[in-house]
């Protein structure tokens, strides 16, 4: 360990884009051997502060010190050089190459002048091994799953040696069990001496790893604390400006007939023998460890990948669902779990994402009409609280909520029967959740019938209605909202019975 | 791995095999060494620039104005003859292709040009500018026994040009597989962000891949125009439709990310083979050029259709 206490020092940082002021005048400072936590809401400069640290930004004003030295980093190479590694929400790796090949991005090792394949794979498989990642260092990684890619980027990152190792949002596409498998990781660089900077919207989380935590609101530190005297009230307190009393209302709601049921669907591959039914006015969770098969369950339901076995009946009436088009057509909406790549389309603006599915409806004579289609936009960015409340926005320029958002808008202008949701708050903050949980509450207690793709425990149980829980391919029974406890779930979810 | 999988895997070894199977069983006299020889230095200007188109399609660009660049270089190496003397002037060739390959980097680089614009403009303005050098002439070269020397086959296979072109392709595959810049470039085409963020700069890999491939275009450029003894501003104008099709039917994916030169290398023969063949017998110019069409979209459909999906959760354990 080093002789240093202070691993990083970071003095009035400031950083003015044209036109925003995305930091103002924030202080941190992180020790070695120590988790310091940073929350805030989307936007409120977290991701400007760690780019700033991985040398992407250069600060409008402000110092950094490395250890006691004061450091200028121009490029993430500089950053690199002094020991410093991200762990980005963004997956940062090259689906082309192998698993080892990514582990060592930019610093393969050589030999005769030449990449050392056989040493990359060596190190990389004793690496994941540590991390207790059953992953084939020969494997290309754009064949494994986005959890798997998470746990290589992590490899990666802690591959390198560092003396100070980022991570953003590192649990967000992780299961419980791998959550878990990360936190041991991450003491264990902590007993190593490496500082460990953990970006994360998961208070529960934040309490659980941290040490030190600091507080960012619209660009500013509000404060830094020992994790030790401060719950997660108090955190979202400060982290919002006001006291937030339930994260997750539940808005009592009707319960009707059934809408949508599934009856022993199975793709021969990812899931078998799949039966649930949602009634109006539910919301149903389909929760599970990652891998289990609850998206390419809901992404067959809604006719994006094909099934081998069993039926989907709508309003009792069985229908052949081939294409997303005939899911919208039998009142099917689904929103995505990744939303980059799969719910908005990034270079079109808010209204245009929003009337994607609609344009037939909104258009006469082959012509748009365009008041249509604004005021379309403008209903719902109202509604929703967009924000900014500018349809004409381009999409790829709002915070991961707002995003998310429009995404629903979307879907929910085919004026579907039931809405599937795909780890719909994942990577969004605390304000936008409680958000997108009204907007999802509001909709049951309109009668739509609601399937809800979350691994987040604490999620589930606070808003669904009765939960169905996967492990490998196959469903659970249902289990009704009076008999759901985390236990319950984690027993379904591993086959393992709670002690 | 199953059978079909290796079957696609290799496919370019296969469609090249059976090209060759069915030519040798139709043709009379077609596997033969000077056959080989013959298909080897036919298709070495194309494969030169192939190889240089390799490394751009790696790294997600593309460069179509390679065969102006092709043009530009022969015409430099045949007009500085008489001032400078041969040797040099073929050297100026060569650089003249280095600096068109430099020009298209800094476009595409510095000003962020999309490639593909930025080297459709460059193919207009090359190609004009070798017009405007020659007055649209061909210029004849200061001696004509060179290019005899220059055809002279060795090992009773190789010409100068066509070793050429092996050995840059092994050389090409040796790096490309086994070098740290060599996978870097991968990297870069496959996901700039993450290279960068990597520490890896993207911008100077693309930029050097831009003059590798504008040089490599330069030296074949000077080889033909040694070769026949002339520089013409018209040489080269429809090759950059060959050399694509070359690289894509060797596997090198046109979006970035994916490529290799042991295919470039099959790609190249294969239509070399496939033209030769269809030559012999006398099929005409375009329905050879509809079944290179009809490879083509074969291979790249075969890949789609084969390749399991990038995202599939099924290889997802519980780790932990």
């Amino acid at each position: 360990m080093s002789a240093v206490a202070t691993a990083l020092r970071m003095r009035g940082i400031s950083k003015t884009f044209p036109g925003v002021k995305a930091l103002s005048n924030v202080n941190l400072t992180v020790d070695f051997g120590r988790v310091h936590a940073i929350v805030g809401e989307n936007g409120a400069g977290k991701s400007t502060l760690m780019k700033v640290l991985s040398g992407t930004y250069l600060p409008t004003t402000g110092t950094t010190d490395i250890a006691g030295v004061e450091v200028r980093m121009r490029k993430p190479a500089d950053a690199q050089r002094l020991g410093i590694r991200m762990v980005h929400q963004e997956l940062n790796l090259v689906p082309d190459l192998t698993v080892a090949e990514n582990v060592y991005l930019g610093r393969m090792p050589r030999k005769w002048g030449l990449a050392d394949k056989a040493k990359m794979v060596r190190d990389a498989a004793a690496i994941l091994d540590e991390l207790g990642a059953a992953i084939d260092p020969k494997a290309r990684l754009g064949d494994l799953s986005i959890s798997q890619q998470q746990l290589v980027e992590i490899a990666k990152a802690y591959a390198a040696g560092p003396r100070i190792i980022v991570l953003d949002e590192p649990t967000s596409s992780l299961s419980e069990h791998e959550t878990a498998a990360l936190f041991r990781i991450l003491r264990k660089m902590k007993q190593e001496g490496i500082a460990i900077v953990y970006i994360s919207h998961r208070l529960k989380e934040v309490l659980e790893i941290a040490d030190d935590v600091t507080i960012l609101r619209d660009g500013s530190m509000i404060d830094t604390r020992p994790a030790d005297g401060i719950t997660a009230a108090e955190m979202i307190r400060l982290m919002v400006g006001r006291e937030v009393t339930n994260v997750f209302p539940k808005t009592p709601s009707e319960i009707g007939a059934p809408v949508l049921k599934v009856a022993g669907l199975g793709d021969g591959y990812n899931f078998r023998d799949v039966s649930f039914e949602v009634r109006a006015g539910e919301i149903l969770g389909l929760t599970g460890l990652v891998g289990a098969g609850r998206t390419e369950l809901a992404r067959a339901v809604f006719g994006m990948a094909r099934v081998t076995e069993g039926r989907v009946e709508i309003g009792g009436k069985p229908v052949a669902i081939n294409s997303p088009a005939a899911a919208v057509r039998a009142g099917i909406a689904y929103v995505p779990e990744d939303r980059k790549d799969d719910g908005i389309v990034p270079s079109l603006s808010v209204r245009e994402n929003i009337s994607l599915p609609v344009l037939r409806k909104l258009s006469r004579f082959g012509r748009v009409s365009m008041s249509a289609d604004r005021k379309l936009a403008e209903s719902y960015t109202k509604d929703f609280s967009i924000v900014p409340p500018d349809p004409e926005r381009r999409i790829s320029l709002l915070s991961g909520g707002n995003q998310q958002k429009a995404v629903i808008s979307k879907w929910l202008s085919t004026n579907p029967s039931v809405l599937i949701l795909d780890e719909p708050t994942r990577g969004v903050d605390v304000g936008a959740k409680a958000e997108i949980h009204r907007i999802i509450g509001e909709l049951v207690a309109g009668g739509m019938a609601v399937v809800m793709i979350s691994s987040e425990l604490s999620e589930v149980l606070g808003v669904c209605d009765r939960v169905v829980v996967m492990r490998d391919g196959h469903a659970s029974a249902p289990v009704e909202r009076a008999a759901l406890s985390e236990a319950r779930i984690m027993a379904l979810a591993t086959g393992e019975e709670a002690a | 791995m199953t059978v079909l999988v290796r079957l696609v895997r290799y496919r370019v070894a296969v469609i090249l095999g059976l090209t060759l199977l069915i030519a040798s069983l139709t043709v009379s006299g077609f596997p033969s060494v000077t056959t080989l020889g013959l298909g080897l230095d036919r298709s070495a200007t194309i494969g030169i620039i192939a190889i240089g188109m390799t490394v751009l399609l790696i790294a997600r660009q593309i460069d179509l104005s390679v065969g102006s660049t092709f043009a530009l270089a022969g015409i430099t190496a045949i007009m500085l003859q008489p001032v400078i003397g041969i040797w040099p002037a073929a050297l100026a060739g060569v650089l003249a292709g280095a600096a068109a390959g430099a020009f298209n980097g800094l476009l595409s680089v510095v000003f962020r040009v999309n490639a593909l614009v930025a080297t459709l403009a460059t193919m207009l303005i090359f190609r004009s500018v070798a017009h405007w050098l020659t007055d649209s002439q061909p210029v004849p070269g200061t001696d004509i026994m060179l290019s005899l020397a220059l055809s002279t086959v060795h090992l009773e296979i190789f010409t100068l040009r066509s070793a050429l072109f092996v050995g840059s392709i092994l050389l090409l595959h040796f790096w490309l597989t086994r070098t740290v810049a060599g996978r870097n470039l991968f990297a870069v085409g496959s996901n700039a962000d993450a290279a960068e963020a990597s520490g890896i700069a993207p911008g100077r890999t693309v930029f050097l891949a831009f003059v590798f491939a504008g040089t490599l275009a330069g030296v074949a450029g000077v080889l033909q125009s040694l070769t026949t003894n002339t520089g013409s501003p018209v040489f080269g104008a429809e090759l950059i439709v060959t050399v694509i099709a070359a690289v894509v039917v060797g596997g090198t994916r046109i979006e970035g990310g994916r490529g290799s030169a042991l295919g470039t290398l099959g790609g190249v023969l294969t239509i070399a083979a496939l033209t030769t063949a269809m030559e012999f017998q006398s099929v005409p110019a375009y329905i050879q050029q509809v079944v290179v069409g009809l490879i083509l979209i074969l291979l790249v459909v075969l890949d789609r259709t084969v390749r399991p999906g990038p995202r599939t959760h099924a290889a997802a354990g519980v780790p932990g």
